[in-house]
């Protein structure tokens, strides 16, 4: 285990039934990252979460802050804050009325902060939650967990409905405001691009396993995209072996996972892939690499 | 500590309608309507002699009888609490909220628990006091408009007052213990079906019930035991030949400390004290089913 590691997972399976769907994963997440969970609907990203948030039991050995998330859920909530669902708010209270309840029973929350969060906003004190757009239901969710002074934010699908001016509102204020300590965060979302831009690691997952763990910055050099027009360097180019391959307005796009660029630019142009290119690459072959980042 | 008062806070919010405002709205309405009923000369005093002669008496009656109508709405108010509260965290997707703070489902629960047997029947024994007051206000009128002792009427009125708000408590008290086991049995199942608890909470005993008849008939009482023991624990010990019928059919004022004497020897404690243990275990089991769901 490395020394400064939030998350730690060791060979954590998760089965419904007699289905499993968490087949053995292993992972350790450090201390200050911004990591990225993305992977298909059912592959197992929110039954990981789940896993990390305590709110689930799995097999396997998962420590959270060095504590079993399970057995110290309430314990651990004190360090980790959550959003899963930004509707979840209870909806029969009023803002201020939430701030105080939240305020009385976590310790590490300060309504000072979340007053300060919404200062610019539409929400009222006084306005029952029930009476909130989603918009706004999502930026007091998020002012309440940036309130929190925790070591571990996990995010799953955190946007989820709202419109692009929200989400990108939310991220700046997620990146601008909260991770000026070192913290870690943990998002799972399919707007990958909106916030591939924060990241500074990328986890894919698929059919409950993980096939690329890996920092960023190996990312753009081990991964290429070529773009081709001429159909006979584009055979070339598949000669080295590209893990992905789709014709986009008559050109060939190609992404090659390890091959290098200079032998590449011979045949077109050569960048580095998006996330969610790479994503739609990687999920069509058996692995790209497990290997912990 | 602290945590626990404001999540029992937090219950009074969602369901202040049910156990503040409509109390409160009720006994509003009451005090309009003899309001109006006065000032329009519609009260028809004159014709009720046994005021004059009675005042204490009709008051006491009065404060008991619209106390009695409370508890029963404690009663089944608690019951529809329980079966709503111990489900209401998963409406709307809210449970992610809760299980994101740093508070235990079994504190959760017994938060819930707490609210069922101390925070309502408080706001029910105000209800009580206020029903007092208008009975008292009400006699008052009748008996200083028919030429009674009012002198009398508000001193002795006032004592019996005491006398019967304390033994209220007591009785609410006393019923909450009584009746733990059952608001915990409708609850712990409201974690799993939600409202549905109330038909499951019944028909589980019953089937119970059904089989010991089916397959143990002639072996035990009439009904069964089951049967047996779960219509001594539903009766509510005073009910019947108590203190009370004894007050009813003398002429002495409201005595709390009979009463209280009565009501005490009259339970059965070792039954209390195994329903509290009951109830207990069922709060537990079920915060362990909730902390093992988080489905919606």
């Amino acid at each position: 285990m490395t020394e400064n590691a939030i998350i730690t997972a060791h060979g954590l399976r998760k089965s419904f039934g007699r289905k499993e769907v968490l087949h053995g994963l292993d992972f350790e997440i450090p201390a200050g990252r911004i990591y990225g969970l993305v992977g298909h609907n059912g592959a197992g990203k929110t039954t990981t979460l789940n896993a990390i948030l305590g709110l689930t039991d799995c097999e396997g050995t998962i420590r959270v802050l060095g504590e079993d998330p399970f057995a110290r859920r309430a314990q651990l909530m004190e360090n980790v804050a959550f959003i899963s669902d930004v509707a979840s708010l209870p909806r029969f209270l009023r803002v201020r009325e939430l701030f105080a309840l939240i305020s009385n029973i976590h310790p590490n929350f300060s309504q000072e902060k979340a007053r300060d969060f919404l200062t610019g906003t539409d929400i009222r004190m006084d306005a029952k939650i029930k009476h909130l757009s989603k918009g706004m239901i999502a930026q007091l969710h998020l002012a309440v967990v940036m309130a929190i002074d925790a070591k571990l934010l996990v995010l799953d699908e955190p946007t989820l409905g709202l419109d692009i001016s929200y989400r990108k509102r939310f991220y700046r204020r997620l990146l601008e405001d909260y991770m000026t300590e070192e913290r870690t965060l943990l998002i799972t979302t399919h707007q990958v691009d909106e916030i591939e831009f924060m990241l500074s690691d990328i986890m894919f997952i698929r059919d409950g396993e993980l096939i690329l763990h890996m920092q960023m910055e190996t990312v753009n050099e081990k991964f290429s995209q070529l773009v081709v027009t001429d159909p006979a360097k584009a055979e070339r180019a598949r000669g080295l072996r590209p893990v992905f391959e789709e014709t986009r307005f008559g050109q060939t796009v190609l992404i090659f996972d390890g091959v290098d660029r200079a032998e590449l630019t011979q045949l077109g142009q050569v960048s580095t892939p998006n996330v969610s290119d790479l994503f739609v690459a990687l999920m069509q072959r058996p692995t790209a690499n497990p290997s912990a980042a | 500590m602290k945590a626990f008062a404001a999540l029992i806070h937090r219950e009074f919010i969602e369901h202040k309608g049910a156990f503040f405002l409509a109390p409160m709205v009720i006994i509003a309405l009451m005090f309009i309507v003899l309001g109006l009923a006065y000032v329009s000369g519609r009260l028809d005093i004159e014709d009720y002699g046994i005021i004059n002669a009675l005042p204490l008496r009709i008051f006491e009656i009065g404060f008991l009888a619209l106390s009695f109508g409370w508890w029963l709405y404690l009663l089944g108010g608690v019951v529809f609490y329980a079966a709503d509260s111990f489900w209401a965290d998963k409406r709307a997707n809210a449970m992610l909220f809760w299980k994101s703070m740093p508070q235990s489902d079994f504190k959760i629960l017994m938060s819930k628990l707490a609210t069922a047997t101390l925070l309502i029947p408080g706001l029910i024994f105000s209800a009580m006091l206020l029903s007092g007051v208008f009975v008292y206000v009400l006699v008052l009128v009748m008996a200083s408009t028919t030429g009674s002792n009012v002198g009398f009427f508000i001193s002795a009125a006032f004592w019996s007052y005491l006398n019967i708000a304390v033994s209220l408590l007591l009785v609410l008290a006393a019923s909450m213990l009584w009746y733990l086991p059952f608001i915990a049995w409708v609850a712990g199942h409201a974690v799993a079906v939600g409202r549905w608890s109330i038909p499951l909470s019944i028909l589980i005993p019953m089937v119970a019930v059904l089989i010991e008849n089916v397959f143990f008939r002639g072996m035990g009482p009439d009904g069964g035991h089951i049967w047996n023991y779960l219509t001594h624990r539903l009766e509510f010990p005073q009910l019947e030949e108590g203190y009370g019928e004894e007050w009813f059919f003398s002429t002495q004022a409201f005595d709390a400390s009979a009463f209280a004497l009565d009501l005490i020897m009259r339970i059965d404690w070792l039954q209390v004290a195994i329903g509290a243990v009951f109830a207990f275990i069922v709060v537990y089991l079920a915060s362990e089913y909730r902390r093992r769901t988080i489905d919606n």
